[in-house]
């Protein structure tokens, strides 16, 4: 399969050149699968097999781009899309740049992440996954949500500056498994991100919807007053952090359009905790990653923040070349990012409610419909949401109905941070609005920030 | 959209000329246009094609102030209710004075003071005023979600199915429709993704929740689960994002009456202590749509039935029902507008729908601001 994409490509390049058409050519094809439950249910199983193809015609400093969902039958209506893009180009407003069309220098081709057996993951193993992560605690009030969505992505690229091609294929999977109350509408959820078939194992996930479970069918809810609390963010919560931190912090371009937190003045100051350790890291398999960007850049390990310090913005080439800037090898669909994990032994939810604590913790596993209220400040908004608790120092456990908090990330990830779990995991963070791209930063299980404010607490679920 | 290209890309060079001016330090001009064929079939007999068309177009400007912080004004074709579709909805005159008045706007902004952290009355403009309700009122009320179909990923609504009928979801002020048949607007399309005919449905009827944005399989479930009819068929709100995506309740035009409490400045002539706020900047709503905090562009502050001076970082928050039961002043006819939202998302996998919005400016009382 992968020799026929490469020769329709070569196919369009040839097609290109005879046209006297200078252009880029990128080729996306998803297998998806997806499994919805709703009300204990099953409420949708679907796929989709979709190829893409986008293709950016240049002319000097002048570029336009034209997409469209084909088949590789469909030659014909591949070159319209080249015509198309080139008689674009020609009404485009040239750049203040120029921007990059890279000559590869050799082919590259990389299918070491594509596991066949879990792109091909059949209905009955996706149910009997669910079945097992939910066995035994749904019921008449408490019903079950969630999908497991997996499939294939292929990528592959060509333009007309060299013959060489780039090649790239996954497979990924995502679990999300909510139980919520029915009349009471609490929710609590459990996730789980996979790479390998191997990876996919339900256990884990059952361990902790059955303690969440168990407490919020047993223990008090509360409403919390506002004010400063000592919380501890679950790895959902933090890889969403992260995923913002990646437009309003260490992007280069963000930064020079005034939307970065960061300043190049930073570069090389300690502006987070000690504790923070953050790098793009893709010889991480978890994390989907590619070993080449799209520019033909080799990727390799790039730190962003090392103990607190930060090392210095990511540049997407496009960025690179209008502010005059080095590209760093980040022009790719999602990043390998890996933030460390520290000192504190929780292998699991049990072990941080059973932790012995000095005062109380707001344990905050997930942050729904983040926003960012001012960029600049590195200021964001969430709401709790799937399974807070309230850890009281005496040991006990309330369940807190959920709470707003309003803080710029310099501060969660600032001096604040008290402790982080040794313990690391991916975190799926992969949305399905446009082309399939798994993304999964690893991200310690559990950060503990002291002293945050919250800003909103509901007075029921 | 056969017009040709060189005169689309000619109007947004005049429109980016205009906006390049002092204070601006990034500018943006931007037209999309969408065609849609659509081809619906089933077993019951319906043979329906629909050949829709959308443009979005709008202009924003940044500039940073003196502490280094960015801010912004915009402005979306849509904003002045041009009941029109297609590139001849594109009005020159009109960009180009928009164009004027944000750059301005974003000029009295960056030497602003911030906006104070108290309790006032808010005076949401059309700009700020759809986004409160699409979050608020739109989202809590499609059937799916209130069902528990979206739990894994979009959430729930505080609303119940005991409630239709019953729950006061806000002042008398406040009567909103569903109105798939409104002329010439991205939430108007015939007939939904379930074949059925685009209609006009009451949502909340002078402050009490009457009605739902529906689709043919959750009012069966929802009748079925209520052991009673709550709904009288579909609300022919089912769409599709694409052929290889499932239709699902999504909003059409969601809108507010217009009221009987006049103009704007009549509206702040009779506010004591308040604010004005226009332009969505940022918006968080909790998981079941009970709670939210809005960030906007701008805002000026209102004493005693005056306008006074901008506020920048002007933001507010509040808990769904109290905040629409605080609605104390509805604008009159002349302050309703339509406005267009691009880029809705729900649904897994994701799904995004274009849909509108025609609200008039509302006044909410005792609302926390600056946090």
């Amino acid at each position: 399969m992968r020799e026929k994409i490469l020769q329709t490509l070569r196919d369009l390049r040839a097609y290109a050149l005879s046209k006297g058409y200078e252009v880029s050519i990128d080729y996306h094809e998803e297998d998806s699968a997806l499994m919805r439950f709703a009300n204990s249910a099953i409420s949708l199983n679907t796929s989709e097999h979709l190829i893409r193809l986008g293709v950016t015609a240049y002319e000097g400093r002048k570029r336009a781009g034209y997409d469209l969902i084909t088949d590789l039958a469909k030659m014909d209506e591949m070159k319209m899309a080249v015509d198309t893009a080139a008689e674009m180009v020609k009404h485009a407003q040239p750049l203040a740049y120029q921007p990059t069309l890279p000559a590869f220098t050799d082919s590259f081709a990389d299918e070491s992440n594509f596991d066949p057996a879990l792109a091909a993951l059949s209905s009955e193993e996706k149910l009997a996954y669910f079945n097992a992560a939910a066995q035994g605690l749904e019921s008449d009030e408490v019903k079950l949500s969630g999908i497991l969505s997996n499939g294939a992505t292929t990528l592959a690229q060509i333009n007309t500056r060299s013959e060489h091609t780039q090649f790239f294929r996954f497979s990924d999977a995502q679990a999300t498994v909510v139980l919520s109350h029915q009349k009471l509408k609490w929710e609590v959820q459990a996730e789980q991100s996979a790479h390998t078939r191997s990876a996919l194992d339900p256990q884990p996930v059952h361990r902790d919807l059955a303690l969440l479970l168990r407490l919020y069918q047993r223990e008090a809810p509360i409403s919390l007053p506002l004010g400063r609390y000592d919380i501890v963010f679950g790895q959902a919560a933090i890889a969403d952090l992260l995923s913002m931190m990646q437009w309003i912090g260490f992007n280069g371009g963000s930064m020079k359009r005034g939307f970065s937190m960061l300043g190049e003045d930073q570069v090389g100051q300690r502006v987070f905790s000690e504790k923070i350790t953050i790098t793009d890291n893709p010889e991480r398999p978890e994390t989907f990653p590619f070993q080449r960007d799209f520019m033909g850049i080799p990727r390799k390990r790039f730190p962003f923040f090392e103990a607190g310090v930060f090392k210095g913005f990511a540049w997407f080439q496009d960025d690179a070349d209008e502010f005059g800037a080095q590209p760093t090898g980040h022009t790719v669909m999602h990043k390998s990012l890996v933030m460390e994990g520290g000192e504190k032994d929780l292998p699991d939810l049990q072990a941080l409610v059973e932790m012995p604590r000095e005062n109380d913790l707001l344990y905050v596993p997930f942050l729904h419909y983040m926003n960012i209220v001012n960029p600049s400040k590195g200021l964001v908004t969430a709401s709790s949401r799937f399974g807070a608790l309230y850890l009281k120092k005496d040991g006990s456990v309330a369940i807190p109905f959920n709470v707003r908090i309003t803080q710029s990330l310099l501060d969660i990830f600032g001096d604040k941070v008290a402790w982080l779990s040794k313990q690391t995991a991916p975190y799926n963070t992969s949305m399905s609005y446009g082309a399939r791209n798994p993304t999964a930063p690893i991200v310690p299980l559990f950060m503990c920030v002291q002293g945050l404010e919250i800003s909103h607490s509901n007075t029921s679920y | 959209m056969t017009d040709a290209l060189s005169e689309k890309v000619a109007f947004l060079k005049a429109m980016d000329e205009r906006v390049n001016q002092p204070g601006v330090f990034l500018r943006n001009a931007y037209v999309t246009f969408m065609r849609k064929q659509i081809v619906f079939i089933d077993s019951e007999g319906s043979e329906i094609e629909k050949l829709i068309t959308e443009v979005f177009a709008g202009l924003e400007v940044n500039g940073m102030d003196a502490q280094g912080v960015m801010h912004e004004r915009k402005f979306r074709l849509g904003q002045m209710g041009k009941p029109t579709r297609g590139w001849e909805s594109i009005d020159l005159d009109l960009f180009a004075a928009n164009a004027e008045r944000i750059v301005r706007e974003l000029n009295e902004l960056l030497v602003a003071d911030d906006c104070p952290k108290e309790d006032r009355s808010v005076i949401l403009l059309p700009g700020i005023m759809y986004l409160q309700t699409h979050e608020t009122i739109g989202h809590a009320l499609e059937l799916d979600r209130i069902l528990g179909y979206e739990l894994a990923y979009a959430g729930g609504s505080f609303v119940t199915l005991d409630d239709f009928g019953k729950l006061r979801y806000g002042s008398e002020k406040l009567t909103v429709r569903a109105d798939a048949t409104l002329p010439n607007s991205p939430g108007s399309f015939g007939y939904d993704d379930d074949g059925v005919p685009a209609q006009n449905v009451l949502l909340i009827d002078k402050g009490i929740l009457v009605g739902a944005i529906t689709g043919r399989q959750m009012v069966e479930e929802a009748n079925a689960r209520a052991h009673k009819q709550i709904f009288h068929g579909s609300g022919g709100a089912n769409r599709a994002t694409a052929f290889y995506r499932v239709p699902i309740e999504r909003m059409t035009n969601i809108n507010i009456d217009p009221g009987t409490d006049g103009t704007l400045d009549d509206i702040i002539a009779n506010t004591e202590r308040g604010i004005v706020l226009d332009g969505d900047r940022s918006w968080s709503i909790g998981s079941n749509r009970e709670q939210f905090h809005f960030a906007t562009e701008i805002g000026w502050l209102v004493e005693d039935g005056r306008k006074t001076k901008v506020v920048k970082n002007a933001t507010y928050k509040g808990f769904t029902l109290p905040f629409w039961n605080s609605l104390s002043a509805v604008g009159d006819e002349s302050t309703w507008q339509l406005q267009f939202v691009e880029n809705c998302g729900k649904g897994q996998p994701n799904q995004v729908m274009q849909l509108g919005h025609g609200i008039p400016v509302c006044r909410f009382d005792n609302v926390r601001i600056g946090e």
